[in-house]
C-alpha cells in the first residue's frame, strides 16, 4: 500500500504555550485514519498543518511523495470539510457545489454532472436549486462534503464534521461517510474528540494527548492493547487498581493495573 | 500479568466482591463490585449473565485480561 500522506517532524507552538512537538505519521492511500483527543490536544493543529491553514515552525508534509509544506492550501491536494459547514448562504446548492469546479476552468456541462453525481453520493439527489438556509444541520454538512469530494482530493480532511449533529444523525453521517470512503477508495484524516466515533469509523486511530502522539494503531488494538496508561484512561472504560511501589515485576516503580474485562460468577458463600 | 486473573481461595478461583449496582445499559449491563480494599470495580456483563444477580450479593470476580503500566 502507498503512502498517501506523510508528516515528518510537524511542530507549531502557539503564545497559549499549546501546540504540537516533532510529530510523525503517516497514511497511506485509500485509508482513514483519525485524530483524536481532548480539546486543546493538538488534534485540529495537525490537521490544519495538512491543509496548510498555518505555518509550521518545523517539519515537513508531502501528500504522494511531493513536498506541500510551503503551499497555500489553495494550491495543495487537499480538501477540508469543517464542523460549521461554511456554506456560502446566498448561493444555492448548485452554486456552492459548482464554485470551486468553476475557477478550475471545468466546462459548464461536466460541472451540471459532476455536481448531479455529487449530490446522488450524498443522498441528496435533485437539492440543486435549495439554499442551505432550506436544509437542516446534516443536509448542510452532505452538501459540503459533495463540495470538498467534488474537487478529487488527494487527501480529505475532516475536523470534527459531525460535532453539531444530534446523536441519530452523527450515526448515519458515520456510516455514509465510512461507505463513500470505501466506495471511493479515499485517503481521509478525521478530527474528532468522539472516542466512539474514531473506534467505529478508523482504519487506524492516532491517539493525541498535549502536543504528541501516545499512540498509533486499529482501534481494536487500542481498544484492547493500549500502550499508555493516558490512552488506556481515554478510552472505553477500565477498572484502574494503584500498585505499591518496590513489588514483584514492578522493580520498585509504582504500577497502575488496567483491567478491561471482568467477569462475575461462581457465587460465593463467603460472608 | 496474570497473577490476579489465577487467584483461587478456599471459596474458589476469583477474588471476593460484593454486588453494590446493576445498571441494565441496552443489551448489557455494567456491575459495580465492591472489592473491598482494592475499591469498587465494573464488570461489563451481557444481560442474560446477570439475571441471577441482585445487588448486596456476594460473586467471585475474575479478571480475564489485565495490562501493567508504570506510573512515575
Amino acid at each position: 500500500m502507498s503512502v498517501q500522506l506523510a508528516v515528518r517532524g510537524l511542530t507549531k507552538r502557539y503564545k497559549t504555550g499549546e501546540g504540537v512537538t516533532g510529530i510523525n505519521l503517516e497514511v497511506n492511500k485509500g485509508e482513514l485514519v483519525t485524530l483524536l483527543g481532548p480539546s486543546g490536544c493538538g488534534k485540529t493543529t495537525v490537521l490544519r498543518g495538512i491543509g496548510g491553514f498555518l505555518e509550521p515552525d518545523a517539519g515537513e508534509i508531502l501528500i504522494e511523495g511531493k513536498r506541500v509544506t510551503q503551499l497555500p492550501p489553495e494550491k495543495r491536494p487537499t480538501s477540508m470539510v469543517f464542523q460549521s459547514y461554511n456554506l456560502w448562504p446566498h448561493m444555492s446548492v448548485y452554486d456552492n457545489l459548482a464554485f470551486g469546479l468553476k475557477i478550475r476552468g471545468m466546462p459548464k456541462a461536466d460541472i451540471k454532472s459532476a455536481v448531479s453525481d455529487a449530490l446522488r453520493l450524498v443522498r441528496l439527489p435533485g437539492a440543486e436549486k435549495k439554499y442551505p438556509t432550506q436544509l437542516s444541520g446534516g443536509q448542510q454538512q452532505r452538501v459540503a462534503l459533495a463540495r470538498s469530494l467534488l474537487l478529487k482530493p488527494a487527501v480529505l480532511l475532516l475536523d470534527e464534521p459531525f460535532s453539531a449533529l444530534d446523536a441519530k444523525l452523527r450515526h448515519e453521517m458515520r456510516e455514509e461517510l465510512r461507505d463513500i470512503q470505501t466506495q471511493k477508495g479515499l485517503t481521509m484524516v478525521f478530527v474528532t474528540h468522539d472516542q466512539e466515533e474514531a473506534l467505529s469509523l478508523s482504519d487506524r486511530i492516532i491517539v493525541m494527548n498535549h502536543g504528541h502522539i501516545e499512540q498509533i494503531a486499529p482501534p481494536q488494538r487500542i481498544y484492547n492493547e493500549p500502550e499508555t496508561l493516558y490512552v488506556a484512561q481515554f478510552i472505553g472504560k477500565m477498572n484502574f487498581f494503584g500498585g505499591g511501589g518496590g513489588r514483584g515485576a514492578y522493580s520498585g516503580r509504582r504500577a497502575v493495573v488496567a483491567e478491561r474485562e471482568a467477569s462475575l460468577g461462581g457465587r460465593s458463600r463467603w460472608p | 500479568m496474570n497473577a490476579s486473573s489465577d487467584y483461587q481461595d478456599e471459596q474458589g478461583p476469583g477474588l471476593p466482591g460484593k454486588i453494590k449496582q446493576i445498571m441494565i445499559l441496552g443489551h448489557y449491563a455494567e456491575v459495580s463490585v465492591d472489592m473491598g480494599q482494592l475499591g469498587t470495580l465494573k464488570a461489563f456483563q451481557s444481560k442474560e449473565a446477570i439475571e441471577q444477580l441482585r445487588a448486596g450479593e456476594n460473586v467471585r470476580v475474575t479478571l480475564a485480561s489485565m495490562i501493567a503500566y508504570p506510573n512515575d
